[in-house]
Parts: structure tokens; C-alpha cells; sequence
């Protein structure tokens, strides 16, 4: 998954992954902050913000 | 990087951030993940009103909220109630919300594109006060 437009916010929800996949999608999106609720019973959710604010 | 960040709250339906940037001052920006289920929906619509309630800042709120504005933002077989539509509505308007401008396609989910029960909606979306 890769934006094909830069963004300064991404907000990711209904994922199934746990707190180590966005972490790694921080890095490769090239954002600087990351915050992940992990999945309470099936989904979690993401808040990316980057350094073009 | 121009601005701090401080998670001010969350929960499994939204993320709260507080952006403080040294140029255009301190704002909020929170995902928001609504409950799918028709049966949740006033639980939503409510969600909403209190997290306006926490917050006088200028407020961008984006994600997925599952629930539509008007009937132009549902393509498909089946119209969607319009107790759902006014619902939602109400909410936007009692939180200060404003839908903000979109370039691009106008649906962001879509079911058995290509047979006759095809159903695309605008349920994702970024909503910002007026500050």
C-alpha cells in the first residue's frame, strides 16, 4: 500500500494487523508519528501524521 | 518537523491528536472509526456529539463513519432510510462540522460491483470546523 498522493495525516482503520505492522508502515510512508489502538475484538485502528504540517 | 503532537484520547473507534504547530497555532485532528452495525448507529451519532464536547479547538475529523449525508452519496439498488441520513446529519450539525471538499471519485466502498445488487457509498470522509 503505497499513497500515490502526499499526505500529511493517514487514518487507518478496520485492519486486522497488531501494533508492529503500522509501526513498519511508518517508516516505509515516510511519516513521523504513528499511534495504533490494537484490535480489541477483530479490528484496529492507525493515526499516521508526517512533517509537512 | 514544526509541530508537536500529543494524543490526547482514544479509544477502539477514534484516536484524538492535538497538533501544535509553531506557525498556524494549536489544532486537533481525529480519526474516527464508526460503528458499522445500523443498530449502533445513534451510539455513533452521540460518540460524535461528545467529542465535540472535549475540545474547543479547530477540529478536522476523518475517517470512516459509515453513515451518509444525502442520498447522492449511495449508488445502488436499495435507498438508504432517511431516519439514518437525518441522523447523521444532525449529529455534523450540532458538532459545528462542515464536510470538507473532495477531489477524486466520489465512493469509498462498494459491494457486488458488476451484478444488479452493485452498491457503492461515500462512507469515508473528512469533516472540519469552520476555524
Amino acid at each position: 500500500m503505497i499513497p500515490i498522493v502526499q499526505t500529511d495525516v493517514l487514518f487507518l482503520c478496520e485492519t486486522i494487523a497488531n501494533a508492529n505492522k503500522p509501526e513498519e508502515l511508518k517508516y516505509v510512508l515516510d511519516f513521523d508519528c504513528c499511534f495504533t489502538v490494537d484490535r480489541q475484538i477483530e479490528v484496529a485502528v492507525s493515526l499516521f501524521i508526517g512533517s509537512l504540517l | 518537523m514544526n509541530c508537536s503532537i500529543t494524543i490526547s484520547n482514544y479509544s477502539s473507534n477514534h484516536i484524538d491528536a492535538e497538533i501544535t504547530d509553531i506557525n498556524k497555532g494549536k489544532w486537533r485532528v481525529t480519526g474516527y472509526y464508526g460503528f458499522p452495525s445500523h443498530g449502533r448507529r445513534r451510539e455513533a451519532w452521540n460518540f460524535l456529539r461528545q467529542l465535540t464536547n472535549s475540545s474547543n479547538l479547530p477540529w478536522c475529523i476523518l475517517g470512516d463513519f459509515n453513515d451518509i449525508l444525502s442520498p447522492n452519496e449511495k449508488k445502488g439498488r436499495n435507498e438508504i432510510a432517511n431516519w439514518l441520513i437525518n441522523g447523521f446529519r444532525n449529529a455534523v450539525i450540532d458538532a459545528g462540522l462542515s464536510d470538507v471538499h473532495t477531489d477524486g471519485y466520489l465512493f469509498t466502498w462498494f459491494k457486488c460491483l458488476g451484478t444488479i445488487r452493485a452498491v457503492e457509498e461515500r462512507l469515508d470522509s473528512a469533516l472540519a470546523t469552520d476555524a
